[in-house]
């Protein structure tokens, strides 16, 4: 068992404008680390670019770069729109550094929307979302960064993670590999069927309920030999 | 933010990335901390191959560092520690804190601001 990332660095107060770790953070933990032997193989293959969108706290870029990606040499990615949660992901993860004793590969901050401003077209070799995934109004999606913007997910629950699905082909790397979290209300069945259009497989790494809500961890890739 | 993130960093705006003048990013009232970092000449073996050696360079000066070399250096393991340890000062340990980042296409100031970029447009911009 890899310890899950050490949050206590951050003051309670944080919470109210940075997304907790919660059950569906913890799904995603936990497929990460039934995936461990694969991407630790893949980072053995050449030096990974690794991005997590929408990191919130921090949680689980640290426990992907340090936990289990441990010392490889890895660049990864952290981006959220909220500054807060740039500010909170960045003390987290340089604090878990010392703890999982993870002292090569870096990890980068950009408070930015998705990966914009970012130079790293088709070359993104492991991307991580846990999106905003819960069904709302389209309107109520905020305009400007605040807490909702970590759950209002639109249509669905997918106007927010649609975004990242039309663009996936932009954002991966050939043999690239895509984890995301869903509820059912996101019909997972429905997204990885929609994936097929653009050559994605994908596999559902994880199942379970988490109180009213039943969350799984999809996992999409193509051209791929460890994660068909 | 690491320099080294700098290299990483173009305009937000679709139509500049693709422009020449958008990459890299022109900094400007940058202060400037060092974080040590352990010295991992594998990292660096791997990652120099993946930077664009050219806008590394635009951007040190701006930070009025001329100490990297001309041309990209090739890392061997039997590469010479002295260089090992200046890129790994200047791409890892050199630590943008606050500064100005301009698109040399259409202007947009990117500020840092406690190390971290803030990459985001206005909406009227998107």
């Amino acid at each position: 068992m890899i310890p899950t990332p050490d949050t206590s660095c951050l003051l309670e107060d944080v919470f109210q404008d940075v997304y907790e770790p919660a059950e569906d953070t913890f799904a995603l933990l936990d497929a990460l680390e039934e995936d461990k032997d694969k991407l630790c193989k893949f980072a053995a293959e050449k030096l990974l670019f690794t991005a997590e969108i929408g990191c919130g706290s921090g949680c689980v870029s640290s426990f992907f770069k340090s936990g289990i990606l441990q010392n490889r040499p890895t660049i990864h990615f952290m981006t959220d729109i909220s500054n807060a949660a740039c500010n909170a992901a960045t003390n987290v993860v340089n604090k878990n550094r010392e703890l999982y004793n993870d002292k090569s590969g870096i990890l980068l901050t950009a408070q930015t929307y998705f990966l914009q401003g970012l130079r790293i077209k088709k070359s993104i070799d492991v991307l991580l979302f846990n999106p905003p995934y819960v069904p709302t109004e389209f309107e109520e999606i905020p305009k400007e960064a605040n807490i909702a913007s970590a759950w209002a997910g639109g249509t669905d629950g997918m106007d927010v993670t649609n975004q990242l699905l039309n663009n996936l082909s932009d954002i991966l790397s050939a043999d690239g590999v895509f984890y995301m979290v869903a509820v059912a209300r996101n019909k997972p069945e429905k997204i990885q069927t929609y994936m097929l259009r653009y050559g994605y497989d994908s596999k559902e790494v994880l199942r379970r309920k988490a109180g009213r809500e039943t969350l799984c961890v999809l996992r999409f890739s193509k051209n791929s030999a460890l994660f068909v | 933010m690491k320099l080294l993130t700098v290299n990483f960093l173009t305009c937000s705006n679709k139509s500049c990335s693709s422009t020449a003048e958008a990459f890299p990013l022109k900094i400007e009232d940058a202060k400037l901390a060092i974080q040590q970092m352990e010295l991992k000449p594998e990292f660096l073996r791997n990652i120099i191959p993946r930077v664009d050696w050219n806008a590394l360079l635009i951007s040190t000066r701006q930070l009025g560092n001329n100490s990297l070399p001309e041309e990209k250096p090739e890392l061997t393991e039997e590469s010479d520690e002295v260089l090992l340890k200046s890129l790994h000062n200047v791409l890892l340990e050199t630590e943008i804190t606050e500064a100005k980042m301009t698109c040399g296409n259409c202007g947009h100031i990117y500020p840092v601001f406690e190390g971290i970029p803030n990459m985001l447009l206005s909406e009227e911009e998107i």
